[in-house]
């Protein structure tokens, strides 16, 4: 149930907006490039700000009001009013993700996800053009494993307009695109593979790190933007029969939040969705991911200057009875300064960075830590000590002074996150926040109930969730090693580099 | 998937949002008109059986809903430290500490010092251990966040509002009683050196780092977080002194959003910064910007088997404070910020060469720059180039009527809502009321700023469009240097290596 990604301690967006360094620079500075989320989205995303609650009141409660019902043709709708600002986000998913992927397609539902955006046969070829001229902001499509969403804020006057505009994409998108509209998504989707992945520092580790975890025959194999040879196979025709068996009204979920008049709204939903022809409903497949046998260690090199030590662990799926007490845990490994892996890696000089996540889909969890090797220490010494950390967690459990702080900073986070109509990659904010929860959990309502569970964990459950989740035979750690360092490595960098303070003028 | 920071939105974004109404609803009834320009429907047999072709006809908008920016409130403690606050119901409370003490205080050769210098100060105070401040600030649930930028540098939280005080008396006590142990700031100092050498093993990361120094100077355009062979050099001793000097009463705001007063806000202010002597920052080195290139100079920093290019374009442009600022915006914006700008459409949505392409109309209080980013499918990189210098001169030479009323209405509407859209959120409305500081900016410009780009119109976009010089450019290119050089060499592009002071 993770509704928040932890985020990296050397986080502030602020002065981004500020100053040219900062604007060029991530906003948010994060050398290791380990922030770390498993979606796509067609476009790069904006940052996406943290953000949390139904003004203010019940911040404890997290209690999101919401209606849902289903239209004839099984089309999920989930209301939330809020008419605190005059603006409402539209956020839909479709159930479809790399999960239903026929063999030899991996990345297709994510190239999939870009044509949408390639127009629809009413409406035309002119999606973006007009929610931008509407004043539409968080804009996007993205892909996880297990879903793919569509979602814009738009002023709340212009809410027919994104009514029209999806449903026209979802009953009439195949339509209208062409051969060459799919040629061109297919090389823009490359590059973001090039350039998230290929190109990026640490990117091609994380690539060996899910094959690893989700080998061939896995509906997660090849991650969610899939390998070359497949994206390179992917035909009109594939585009077509996944439209036909995914892209249906009863396999998709419709969330509107913020300033609407609901009876008005559901009047413009009846209009513009409801003449869409009822369809069958894809089964979701039943599997359960294989526990893993003994531990593996892997070792990628790469164009970095300081190795990285990726410990992560394969976890239950999405929701499970064991995901509150597992990112509590994750939470005491290695979020925040007072955390285990900082006071143990980063204080003692061993590392310069952590960070620990949680990626939680339907047929299997991720929980991993991730370590910057300090320059000069012997990756072997560093995974030692994160071993060391791990097994002390596991021996003694967290005080319970630590779990207080794990749970508070995940009630800060989610208060902020709600505060959004619409969030992340439209799984955080009000909007993404109940269709997650509708998605894995049928029940978009079940915000407090899960936080109850959150708020309910004991320091021995969470001791009880190291020693059987994280496990030797369950880890797989993945070492990014620098291929060759040309003067990052080695000693005396400050020798080396007072050679250079006579330097002349930049040309 | 946030990859690529450069591609967010156009980060100098100022937008706001509110009397617009009216202009907005036009504008977004413009446009569409109904038609249905495809080609192509019919053809597979159309999903839907039942006629549905009054869908052709795009809905109108409905009344447009009247919105205002709240505008900020501010107050001076008597030693001169200032305070913002936007009152505002929410779940949370944003809060901040600000100081005019970014990298534009840098001197030759101390690059870098602002920055690490708040780093340090974040690590342990006098009564504070680094785990007991960090162990108190999680007891909040936060966590204590610093940056710096050109001008400014920041330490904020967020908390829940019941933990406001205790947070606020956090950051007064880190911005006032800072430890500065020695062993922590040898620690630091090298982690911060390894984050720098691992931030240059960025492709698009170097590119930027590289080109402002090519564009502004080595001093001017120092990176805000270091050089390497700076940050290399500098002592606990730089650290304490500029503490001392530049994190005075005269140089401070308390910032925050939330529900507070203001009255509340100055007691607590009081209470942990009112002690600070009224002492006033010294003033910031001397601007010297080099004159601009005789003719576009192209940069090569070779990343052997490199499968992309990451490119930087750019050239100087005015001041945050400069006349035109909101008509920079908006031309920057139809250029390159929106989805559908000219650039994007081209290079991405036409050729495929790039996953996206962003310009920035960067403007700081003492210098500017108009910075064009992307990354780029090696085999396309000299393609791309043309292209990208094909578009900024086409606007650059562009009469006003050949801005069509629907980008440049795009480009206005977006920016004003994406100011509106800032008060979803604490962070973001915090985001808002720093740039009203560090900018120095009158206390009701957000409330004002959408009439403001409603002003604009072709005649202004054009004239802005005109600063651009297509012949005289800063390029650099991060990429496969073998594969590069016969490509740039068939267009007549004439790559040089990049010296070491662009990339350090």
């Amino acid at each position: 149930m993770s509704f928040v990604r932890i985020r990296p301690i050397a986080s502030s967006a602020l002065l981004a907006l500020l100053a040219f360094s900062a604007s060029h620079s991530p906003g948010r500075f994060d050398p290791t490039g380990i922030a770390a989320a498993r979606e796509l989205s067609r476009e790069a995303a904006q940052e996406s700000q943290p953000g949390p609650t139904t003004d203010g009141a019940g911040s404890s409660a997290f209690e999101i009001p919401f209606e849902k019902y289903t239209l004839e043709n099984g089309l999920e709708v989930i209301l939330h009013r809020d008419p605190n600002l005059p603006r409402v986000a539209v956020n839909l998913w479709y159930h479809v993700g790399p999960a239903n992927e026929p063999p030899g397609r991996s990345g297709f539902a994510h190239l999939f996800e870009h044509l949408m955006f390639e127009g629809s046969k009413y409406a035309g070829r002119q999606f973006d053009t007009l929610i931008e001229a509407a004043g539409g902001t968080n804009v996007n499509g993205t892909t996880s494993f297990d879903r793919t969403n569509y979602f814009e804020t738009v002023p709340s006057e212009q809410l027919e307009l994104v009514l029209w505009l999806e449903s026209d994409r979802m009953g009439f998108m195949i339509d209208a695109l062409t051969p060459d509209r799919l040629e061109v998504q297919r090389g823009v989707v490359l590059n973001e593979r090039r350039q998230s992945y290929e190109n990026r520092p640490y990117g091609p580790s994380e690539l060996t790190m899910y094959d690893t975890f989700f080998p061939p025959g896995h509906p997660y194999h090849g991650n969610v933007i899939g390998s070359i040879d497949d994206l390179n196979r992917a035909s009109f025709e594939d585009v077509k029969a996944f439209f036909d068996a995914y892209y249906a009204p009863s396999n998709a979920t419709l969330t509107l939040a913020g300033d609407i008049e609901p009876e008005r709204a559901k009047q413009m939903i009846q209009r513009y969705f409801g003449p869409l022809r009822k369809r069958p409903k894809p089964e979701r497949r039943k599997l359960v991911t294989p526990a893993r046998q003994g531990p593996v260690r892997l070792e990628v090199p790469e164009n970095v200057s300081l190795a990285k030590v990726t410990m992560a662990w394969l976890v239950p799926p999405a929701f499970s009875a064991e995901e509150p007490g597992l990112e509590l845990a994750g939470h005491i490994l290695g979020s925040g300064k007072a955390s285990r892996l900082y006071q143990d890696l980063v204080v003692t000089e061993l590392a310069t960075q952590v960070e620990s996540w949680l990626d939680d889909n339907e047929y299997a969890g991720v929980l991993a830590v991730e370590v910057m090797v300090a320059s000069g220490v012997p990756v072997e010494r560093v995974e030692r000590a994160l071993e060391a950390s791990v097994t002390k967690l596991a021996s003694t459990g967290p005080t319970s002074a630590e779990l207080v702080r794990a749970k508070k900073g995940i009630v800060v986070e989610l208060s902020s996150s709600l505060q959004l109509l619409n969030g992340g990659s439209g799984d955080a904010g009000r909007a993404g926040v109940l269709q997650k929860l509708n998605h894995y959990l049928g029940d978009p309502g079940r915000l407090p109930s899960e936080m109850q569970r959150l708020s309910g964990v004991e320091p021995d459950e969470v001791q009880r969730m190291v020693q059987t989740q994280l496990t030797p035979a369950q880890r797989l750690t993945v070492v990014t090693l620098p291929k060759a360092a040309p003067e990052a490595k080695g000693a005396s960098p400050e020798k080396k580099a007072a050679s250079k303070t006579e330097k002349g003028k930049a040309p | 998937m946030s990859l690529e920071l450069e591609f967010r939105k156009s980060p100098a974004r100022v937008a706001s949002w509110s009397l617009l109404a009216l202009a907005l609803a036009c504008a977004s009834a413009t446009g569409k008109g109904g038609e249905s320009p495809n080609a192509a429907s019919g053809a597979n047999g159309s999903s839907e059986s039942s006629d549905q072709s009054w869908r052709q006809t795009s809905p109108a908008a409905g009344a447009p809903h009247a919105f205002e920016y709240p505008p900020a409130q501010m107050a001076t403690l008597p030693n001169g430290v200032q305070l913002w606050l936007v009152p505002r119901k929410s779940g949370t409370v944003a809060l901040s500490v600000n100081a005019l003490a970014g990298g534009s205080t840098s001197t030759p050769g101390h690059s870098g010092l602002a920055a690490l210098t708040l780093r340090l100060m974040t690590e342990a105070t006098q009564q504070k251990t680094g785990l007991a401040l960090a162990e108190a600030a999680e007891a909040l649930g936060a966590n204590i966040d610093f940056d710096t930028g050109r001008d400014g540098s920041s330490l904020s939280v967020e908390v829940l509002p019941s933990d406001a005080e205790a947070a606020l008396a956090l950051l007064a006590e880190v911005i006032t009683q800072p430890r500065f142990a020695a062993a922590d700031v040898e620690r630091i100092r090298h982690q911060w050196l390894d984050s720098l050498r691992s931030e240059r093993q960025e492709p698009g990361r170097l590119a930027s780092l590289a080109g402002m120094r090519a564009l502004l100077g080595p001093v001017v355009a120092a990176p805000v977080r270091g050089s390497v062979p700076d940050v290399a050099k500098l002592t606990r001793e730089d650290v304490l002194k500029f503490h001392k000097q530049w994190y005075v009463a005269g140089n401070l705001a308390v910032l925050a959003v939330g529900d507070l007063t203001l009255e509340r806000l100055t007691e607590l202010a009081q209470k942990g910064l009112g002690k600070l002597p009224a002492r006033k920052p010294p003033p910031l080195p001397a601007l010297e910007l080099p004159p601009a290139p005789t003719q576009t100079t192209v940069w090569l920093v070779d990343r052997p088997d490199a499968v992309q290019s990451s490119l930087f374009v750019g050239q100087a442009f005015p001041e945050r404070s400069a006349v035109g600022y909101e008509a920079r915006q908006v031309m920057n914006n139809l250029l390159g910020g929106l989805f559908t700008s000219r650039l994007n459409l081209n290079l991405r949505e036409k050729h495929a060469y790039t996953y996206g392409v962003r310009s920035t109309a960067i403007a700081t209080r003492r210098f500017g720059a108009f910075v064009v980013q992307s990354s780029i499918k090696t085999e396309n990189t000299a393609d791309a180039l043309e292209q990208l210098e094909l578009e900024l001169r086409g606007l650059a030479a562009a009469k006003p009527e050949s801005i069509t009323p629907d980008e440049l209405d795009r480009a206005k509407t977006d920016l004003i809502h994406q100011l509106g859209a800032n008060l979803e959120h604490v962070r973001r409305i915090l985001g808002d009321t720093t740039e009203l500081y560090v900018d120095a900016l009158p206390i009701d410009y957000q409330s004002r700023f959408a009439s403001r780009i409603l002003e604009v119109d072709q005649r202004m976009v054009a004239a802005e469009g005109a600063r651009l010089t297509p012949d005289h450019l800063e390029v650099v290119i991060v990429g496969d240097k073998q594969k590069l050089t016969p490509l740039l060499a068939a267009k007549g592009i004439t790559a040089r290596d990049a010296p070491a002071q662009l990339t350090e």
